[in-house]
């Protein structure tokens, strides 16, 4: 026909041939060449095991948020053609975007969706992930990994916060960098800072803000981060996640024996499991280790070459990814022609609004300050977290369960994650809807503008009968599961025991002093002039 | 698992027939929203307002002009000369044409100089020396409703012929 | 197959979204208000020509920028006839500014909201006039639109602006100043009389008397009731009585003679400044003075000796 010979004519020019340098993708062949040749679609292996492209077992949830942060930068691009981060006219920028901008108002909104979005999906991925215990060995550090990226998906959302220069953005800021002031050594409001001369113009929250108060030189700095610095290292970070999960054989499967190893997907051999010694050709690099690549010839002529459970990535999996962004595209558009993303008041250093939250994923944290002291809320206890999260595949001496939904099989590595975040949005939930002026406790029904009582007085335990609970909490919360569940406490060894068990008493302590502060009003179990507890 | 290029002609007709139905409404939807995605990308570099001064501007009345004169009034403000003689009055862009500096009148010798380069300009606007390639820029002029003359710096025209027509000259 | 069905309903889906998109972005609300106002131009301009120009004029996004101040107003875009004395009477939002306040005041380089307040960066009616949650200038409205005219005009009598020129006198009258800082030029002006020295003139009596109620002494007094307690005035009292003028205190006592001091009353016209007489139930004599009439009660005679 007319056309097929017009298409043959373009698809065999010397130019459209320059460009796609394979067949249409209708043969093994042909799709294998067509993931393999491309730059994009190359993250994917040529074929996947069936299993991979089951919806409900990774949910999309990593590719979504990768693709969050693409709408994201691509969102953010534009905005930054109208955005100036300068104190005297951010404010005004942003009501241009809504008023005097073609498209403006869809854009930011947009990106403030997505933004949120991306903080949900990464911490159900993070979820999604512990729950099939995909950070088993070989994938611990890029467990590890994944930690780091969701901290700095974090970082770029409170670094992006403040660059409305609402009162919102204004004293969210103002809130966070002090609670850095409060980092023990160096923040000038932190636990033995006297020791190191670091005062309110040379501490870390100083080196944050480029001043001693968030004003144009903390918004360019944010800018610079947010739109810059961060960006860049996220991309590095998640290129090595992606490369990770590669070389670790793909999407996490139930181990099994001996697999049909097809020759159209490559295993990576870690050398270390190499039981044979290098061979080395007399001259030049050992001749054993080899990538394969994809050429003409005869193996790859057919499907028989799929084993029984592979699928070929094009377009089985490519086409599942296309519709699962379809599917985010037309949610983040709805939300953002429904919903506008809020801009309060011009930021005013003498005005603090009553109540001042931080935005969800951070409201938890806010909550918890009003439990502990800054630098134990807003420093040590989220190192902890991020510490305590980054050490569970090292921490973790069951080998049954991994790579599926296997609760039965670790149940006591499931109920602690789960305590841990049920624990976490019990907090958000606190901090967002019970919360009213003054931070004082309002249930949904009441009327924020009768104010509240103020609390009865705090007291604090004795220094004495302080420390001697600590010691017998740590003691006896060391001492007794060892000795009652010998076979656990052997399984993981003297070191992992007990880094598992701090950090499961501290955890456990955290709602443990809450409820003594909210039934007794118990303020600080340890009292002393340099730190309390 | 459905390998969705695995042929559905094994005896489903119907089903086929839908499958393709989807298909080229997804497709078509997919191209016309990336059209106009494009589209929309495009028209968003384009600020509905500009933080400049404006274009148009009202230059009083022309009984103010004497027949005859050039008239400076408006060239701090606005860099344009407002010319009269006669019966016919236009206003010249001062912006040489060459690089863009500001031309100075020489009354004395009814010529505009500019410092830059050393183009000189006739009162009408050809240039006579120096560098400068074009004549000067003549600026669209209209009466508004309260009778004054209204300046259009976004519409110009120096081409003779062009330049001697309304609205670029004005009879009063 | 259901991938395929999935496909088409989410593409479709995006196509929408991609539809309302456009039609929020090209069918804004000023542009009804604009094509309102040309057309209503239109039938005021008596040459066809130019009202046919007047009515097909392509509607415009148009602000007015105050360079100092970096505030952008966009009120003419809807307030299109702002200065087109044509549109004289007309309804709101085409009619010309009333009166004639826009000669002095340039609103191209002040801009609008500098007066009117509201904001003016927005381009809908809500967004502009309304009660906007976070803007903290809303529009202002009737006699509050006088508010703003005192950023400029500091003077007590600013023209055109009664309500508020009223507002100054009575600011300063009252004594408000007296216990409130106002932010303007009468801050820190004293509201009542130096009391030192205040010993040696009053009588204790009459100083009981005035803290309980100054304005039954003197109804136009400043002095406002603070509802004291009657030991809490006694103790003002003592207090007070205390501040003494060692002058007037160490002058001699002496006797002057009533009917000398009355003569002297009467040919040195008193009345014309004080009240000095009640004649029939009426107040005879002048209010640029205090009223005399009880003077006895309240000063002593050495500190009124002085005085004289």
């Amino acid at each position: 026909m007319a056309s097929k010979h017009l298409t043959d004519r373009i698809t065999q020019s010397q130019v459209w041939r320059s460009i796609f340098r394979h067949g249409a993708p209708t043969t093994p062949r042909e799709r294998s060449l067509t993931v393999v040749s491309n730059f994009f679609l190359h993250i994917h292996p040529v074929s996947i095991p069936r299993h991979a492209l089951r919806y409900r077992f990774t949910w999309g949830l990593g590719g979504i948020a990768f693709l969050l942060f693409f709408i994201l930068v691509l969102t953010g691009i534009l905005l930054t053609f109208y955005y100036v981060p300068d104190v005297h006219r951010a404010y005004s920028d942003m009501k241009d975007l809504r008023f005097a901008v073609p498209f403006g108002v869809f854009l930011r909104n947009v990106h403030r969706w997505s933004a949120h979005a991306m903080v949900l999906v990464v911490i159900l991925h993070m979820a999604r992930v512990f729950y099939t215990a995909s950070y088993r060995k070989p994938r611990e550090f890029n467990w590890v990994l994944g930690v780091g990226l969701a901290v700095i998906t974090l970082l770029l959302s409170f670094t992006g916060y403040l660059l409305p220069w609402d009162q919102l953005a204004y004293w969210a800021v103002t809130v966070g960098t002090n609670m850095a002031s409060s980092t023990p050594l160096i923040g000038h409001a932190g636990p033995f800072h006297h020791l190191l001369g670091v005062r309110i113009d040379n501490d870390v929250r100083f080196m944050m803000l480029g001043g001693t108060i968030v004003g144009q030189n903390a918004l360019i700095r944010f800018y610079v981060l947010h739109c810059m610095a961060l960006p860049a290292i996220f991309a590095i970070a998640v290129a090595v996640h992606f490369w990770r999960i590669r070389k670790d054989g793909g999407i996490s499967r139930p181990a099994r024996s001996e697999s049909a190893s097809a020759p159209t997907t490559v295993q990576f051999e870690s050398p270390r499991e190499e039981a044979e010694p290098e061979e080395k050709t007399p001259a030049g690099p050992p001749a054993r280790y080899r990538l394969l690549a994809y050429v003409r010839g005869p193996t790859l002529s057919g499907k028989q070459d799929l084993a029984e459970d592979e699928v070929s990535v094009w377009p089985n999996l490519v086409f599942r990814e296309f519709l699962a962004g379809l599917t985010v595209i037309a949610v983040i558009w709805i939300l953002a022609i429904q919903f506008n993303a809020p801009l309060e008041e011009h930021a005013n250093p003498a005005v603090t609004p009553n109540p001042a939250k931080a935005p969800w994923y951070f409201v938890g944290l806010q909550e918890l300050l009003a439990y502990f002291d800054p630098w134990i809320a807003g420093v040590m206890i989220p190192s902890i977290v991020v510490f305590g999260l980054a050490a569970i595949p090292y921490l973790d001496g069951n080998d049954r369960g991994g790579g599926e939904y296997a609760f039965g099989q670790r149940k006591f590595a499931v109920t602690v994650f789960t305590l841990g975040i049920m624990l976490w949005f019990s907090l958000i939930l606190v901090g967002l809807f019970l919360r009213g002026p003054s931070w004082a406790w309002y249930w949904p029904w009441e009327d924020w503008t009768i104010p509240k009582q103020t609390v009865s007085v705090t007291w604090n335990l004795p220094t004495l009968w302080g420390s001697l609970g600590l010691v017998v909490y740590f003691g006896l919360g060391l001492w007794l599961p060892a000795i009652l569940l010998p076979e656990f406490r052997k399984k993981l060894g003297w070191p992992r025991y007990v880094i598992t068990m701090v950090l499961l008493l501290l955890m456990i302590a955290v709602p443990g002093k809450i409820l003594l502060r909210l039934t007794l009003n118990l303020k600080y179990i340890l009292h002393t002039p340099w730190f309390n507890i | 698992m459905n390998d969705i290029n695995r042929n559905s002609s094994a005896g489903d007709s119907r089903r086929g027939f839908v499958a393709r139905i989807f298909t080229w409404l997804g497709i078509s939807s997919l191209a016309t929203s990336l059209v106009s995605s494009v589209y929309a990308n495009f028209r968003f570099f384009f600020p509905k307002v500009l933080y400049e001064p404006p274009a148009q501007f009202k230059a009083g009345v022309p009984d103010e002009y004497q027949p005859g004169t050039v008239s400076d009034r408006w060239l701090n403000d606005h860099q344009v000369w407002i010319v009269r003689d006669d019966n016919k009055l236009y206003a010249l862009l001062a912006t040489c044409t060459h690089l863009g500096c500001l031309t100075g009148y020489f009354p004395s010798e009814r010529l505009f100089k500019c410092p830059c380069h050393g183009s000189i300009f006739t009162v009408k606007g050809d240039p006579v020396a120096g560098p400068a390639p074009v004549p000067l820029y003549r600026l669209a002029l209209s009466i508004g409703d309260d009778g004054q003359l209204v300046v259009d710096k976004a519409s110009r025209e120096n081409q003779p012929g062009n330049r001697d027509a309304r609205p670029y000259v004005l009879e009063v | 197959m259901t991938l395929r069905v999935y496909f088409g309903i989410a593409s479709l889906a995006i196509l929408v979204l991609c539809i309302i998109n456009y039609s929020v972005e090209y069918t804004p609300e000023w542009k009804h208000w604009q094509r309102q106002y040309y057309a209503l131009l239109e039938t005021k301009i008596k040459d066809p020509d130019r009202a046919a120009s007047a009515g097909a004029t392509p509607l415009e996004f148009k602000q007015v920028y105050n360079q100092e101040l970096g505030v952008a107003d966009r009120c003419t875009i809807c307030h299109a006839g702002v200065d087109n004395t044509l549109m004289d009477g007309a309804p709101n939002p085409f009619k010309a500014y009333p009166g004639n306040l826009l000669s002095s005041h340039a609103y191209q380089q002040i801009g609008c909201t500098m007066c009117h307040q509201g904001q003016g960066a927005a381009t809908t009616v809500a967004d502009a006039h309304d009660d906007v949650r976070h803007w903290d200038r809303p529009l202002l409205r009737g006699d509050f639109v006088q508010a703003t005219c005192t950023k400029c005009h500091q003077e007590d009598d600013v023209p055109q602006a009664p309500v508020l020129s009223h507002g100054k006198r009575l600011l300063h009258e009252l004594g408000c100043v007296g216990c409130h800082k106002t932010g303007t030029a009468f801050d820190g002006e004293r509201v009542g009389p130096r009391l030192a020295g205040i010993g040696s003139k009053v009588s204790r009596r009459w100083l009981n008397r005035w803290l309980m109620n100054p304005r039954d002494y003197l109804p136009k007094s400043k002095m406002p009731n603070f509802h004291l307690l009657p030991q809490a005035a006694n103790a003002l009292a003592a207090y007070l009585m205390t501040f003494r003028d060692k002058k007037i205190d160490s002058m001699p006592a002496r006797e002057g003679d009533y009917d000398a001091g009355d003569q002297l009353r009467r040919e040195s016209y008193c009345v014309d400044c004080h009240v000095t007489l009640e004649r029939a139930g009426k107040l005879v004599g002048g209010d640029i003075g205090p009223n005399l009439l009880k003077i006895g009660n309240k000063v002593n005679q050495r500190w009124l000796v002085q005085f004289l």
